[in-house]
């Protein structure tokens, strides 16, 4: 190789991709060794300083590749639903099918003696069975259906 | 750290691979970050465009080939976002010189100070030579112009820069 590497050379040479023969001068050429240590030191010194990327940025950036499943939100609210109702269902006081008024007869008799009554007559389902409810059986018993 | 090469994972990204994604963000990220600063001198400003960067990168899966270098392909994308967003905030705040999109796209002070002298078009190929880390042929990729104009610009900058800088040789 005749001569020095020009400018665009020692750049080649400072960035990797010279050839053979510009890299073999470039070792044996003080001159051009001082050429490319100058581009070496200026690379350096364009060199910005490194911004981080806060955690939520990136978090936002990575679920662009993933698609929101809307349906597993849909399911776990549809389950919810299902578990409350059911426990509401089961948590009604169930009324006897047939009312007579002879049961309100029982109930006021039991209510004025302060003996147990089954929760099934907690028939306005207020959380206990008091003379409400033996109103509301008489009602039923009369009632035509 | 995922081995794959770029064109493997275009490809894969284009199949659908998410971890194609998550490998290319890792990948290019802080470049891609520092790039959109030096275009919008503002670091919110710069994070938007870095997310709407691979947002588009996402959108555009379907048809993505990686013919050249990914940061060929990407640096016209941030810049042309980063300018943007740099007009959208210059009309907000018409008064304040640093955002300026016609501006050169320099980032701090002291390459400013470095590179002062040289023109626009001088600055930016010395910054994708010398920052980006690109080779003269992905520089004419990515600004659309002749291998030929890259040389040109890039040895008259060159001149310039080793009169102030290292004026022994």
């Amino acid at each position: 190789m005749d001569g020095h590497l020009d400018l665009l050379g020692l750049d080649a040479v400072r960035a990797g991709d010279a050839t053979p023969e510009q890299r073999a001068h470039a070792e044996s050429c003080a001159d051009c060794r001082a050429g490319v240590d100058g581009f070496r030191d200026l690379a350096a010194r364009l060199a910005p300083a490194p911004l981080d990327v806060p955690a939520d940025v990136r978090r936002r950036i990575l679920s662009i590749a993933r698609p929101r499943r809307l349906w597993r939100p849909l399911l776990a609210a549809a389950a919810l639903l299902l578990i409350g109702l059911s426990v509401w269902l089961a948590s009604r006081p169930t009324a006897p099918h047939r009312i007579d008024i002879v049961d309100a007869y029982s109930v006021a008799l039991r209510l004025r003696e302060g003996r147990s009554i089954e929760s099934k007559w907690d028939l306005n389902g207020d959380g206990k069975v008091d003379t409400l409810d033996v109103d509301e059986i008489a009602r039923r018993s009369v009632s035509i259906r | 750290m995922d081995p794959r090469p770029d064109a493997d994972l275009a490809r894969a990204l284009r199949d659908g691979d998410a971890s194609a994604f998550d490998a290319l963000y890792e990948r290019y990220h802080s470049w891609v970050l520092a790039l959109a600063f030096r275009f919008t001198k503002n670091r919110e400003d710069a994070l938007d465009v870095l997310q709407d960067t691979f947002a588009y990168l996402h959108r555009k899966r379907h048809d993505f080939e990686l013919r050249s270098q990914m940061k060929t392909f990407l640096y016209p994308v941030v810049k042309h976002l980063a300018l943007s967003r740099a007009t959208l905030a210059r009309r907000q705040a018409p008064l304040d010189p640093r955002l300026d999109p016609a501006a050169p796209p320099v980032a701090a002070d002291n390459v400013a100070e470095l590179l002062s002298g040289l023109s626009d078009v001088q600055q930016e190929v010395v910054l994708m030579r010398f920052v980006d880390g690109l080779d003269l042929q992905a520089i004419a990729d990515a600004l659309e112009v002749p291998l030929g104009t890259v040389k040109s610009r890039l040895h008259s900058a060159l001149e310039l820069l080793r009169g102030k800088n290292f004026p022994n040789r």
